[in-house]
């Protein structure tokens, strides 16, 4: 799988994640405010767990900060940089 | 047909429901901080406490911690038992309350309450809550809740509802949840109240220095079972280690919940340090509240870290942990003794 594909994977299994975690009665946009959707501290972590799992990666302390969850979009970018370093 | 809601904001404080009903309040009016920031410095841990590790030392007149009065209120106190002898109207005590800018503090059953973790279960559980509004178009009443995830929430539900929660109530300390608190923002304070520096060194050398804090006579009297100030760090320290040897598991009430009040008191000190350089604008700061910044987010990783527990049970994360607060307790100490000494250093008598 070249670099490209990754990436759209990574964000496929996150979006799916996420969508799975806050329930919305919508699609999740890349950019929409997961804030705005109610998303609290509880989910967040839900999603770092589910997170972990579905890439093999630990989030280490300083991406365990809430706001790093803002986005789909965010996250993805996250998920990268650390499956990257594997 | 009337409606009021009473403004509430956004609390600086909402590990326990009794500041943040009272933070959320003196959130509305600017003047308020002054009190919040020469307050809410102290912490006490009681040490054999497994449901209340940490909180803010605040007590009242008669030295209990769990009181949500301040010298911004105007308040009238009721008990349940008092309203029912005299017969009076619970609903028309509170729509006269709220009509006449009152918020209402008091204890009900959450069994009543929808989108509380224990109406989902239908299990009794006394909790206090805060009423601020009522319509009566729609004979509802509004209140400032946690919902079953523990976020901070506004919502209605029928008046006669709010009764049978009010009256089909146990209490599990009947002296003080049998309270009803009429609590009135004041217009102003009554007497003048200027930040004292001088007095704000002074509680943070008491807190840096662990030692007791006293406020009144009461206070004098406790027994060595309280710990103030950084020691409440050991405190946690105490709990998480009988997590690790299976003596308790309460996780949420015995890591989750004073990790996250020791993020707010990082961050209201981070707050109290930008009030400062707002009013002594030659104290150069700036590099004090990236320090405690530092210490705020150090405390949500760490809190975050004790959900991560909670959800997967994993014993490394609790470890972990505990090596995390020890650390952070001398960080914040090495963080405070050089304000402490910056503060002392440029603090003249005339301010």
């Amino acid at each position: 799988m070249n670099v490209q594909d990754n990436i759209i994977s990574i964000n496929h299994s996150v979006t799916r994640i996420v969508n799975a975690v806050i329930q919305s009665n919508r699609e999740i946009g890349q950019i929409d405010s997961l804030f705005e959707l109610g998303l609290d501290s509880i989910q967040c972590m839900r999603i770092i767990i589910e997170l972990e799992k579905e890439f093999n990666i630990e989030i280490e302390d300083d991406d365990l900060l809430i706001k790093k969850y803002e986005t789909i979009s965010s996250i993805s970018e996250l998920v990268n940089k650390l499956v990257s370093k594997i | 047909m009337q409606s009021v809601l009473l403004p509430l904001n956004t609390p600086l404080s909402k590990a326990h429901p009794h500041n943040a009903y009272q933070l959320s309040i003196l959130a509305c009016k600017e003047e308020t901080r002054t009190w919040i920031y020469m307050n809410y410095i102290h912490l006490v841990a009681e040490a054999k406490n497994e449901n209340h590790p940490i909180a803010f030392f605040l007590p009242d007149n008669s030295g209990y911690n769990w009181n949500c009065v301040t010298p911004w209120f105007e308040y009238n106190v009721l008990t349940r038992d008092f309203i029912s002898e005299c017969r009076w109207d619970f609903s028309t005590i509170v729509k006269k309350a709220i009509f006449n800018n009152n918020y209402i503090y008091l204890y009900i059953n959450e069994k009543y309450i929808p989108g509380t973790y224990w109406h989902s279960k239908g299990i009794d559980y006394s909790h206090s809550l805060l009423l601020h509004g009522y319509n009566e178009l729609t004979n509802e009443v509004s209140f400032l809740i946690y919902d079953a995830s523990r976020a901070l929430s506004v919502r209605s539900i029928p008046m006669n509802e709010m009764e049978k929660a009010f009256y089909d109530n146990q209490y599990r300390c009947e002296r003080y949840e049998n309270q009803i608190y009429l609590l009135k923002l004041r217009e102003q304070l009554g007497y003048k109240l200027g930040f004292d520096l001088k007095y704000m060194i002074e509680q943070l050398v008491t807190y840096r220095d662990e030692k007791p804090v006293v406020f009144n006579v009461l206070d004098r009297h406790t027994d060595d079972r309280y710990r103030y100030g950084l020691a409440v760090y050991d405190s946690m320290i105490n709990y998480m280690d009988m997590i690790c040897h299976g003596l308790v598991t309460n996780a949420r009430e015995g890591i989750i919940i004073p990790m996250h009040l020791l993020m707010e008191h990082k961050h209201i000190m981070v707050e109290r340090l930008k009030f400062l350089a707002e009013h002594y604008t030659h104290l150069e700061v700036s590099s004090f509240i990236e320090e405690f910044e530092y210490l705020k987010k150090s405390f949500e990783s760490l809190r975050n870290n004790a959900l991560k527990f909670e959800l997967t049970g994993n014993p490394v994360i609790i470890s972990k942990l505990i090596g995390c607060m020890a650390e952070l307790k001398e960080n914040e100490r090495s963080s405070l003794t050089k304000l402490i000494n910056f503060l002392e250093s440029n603090y003249t008598e005339s301010e």
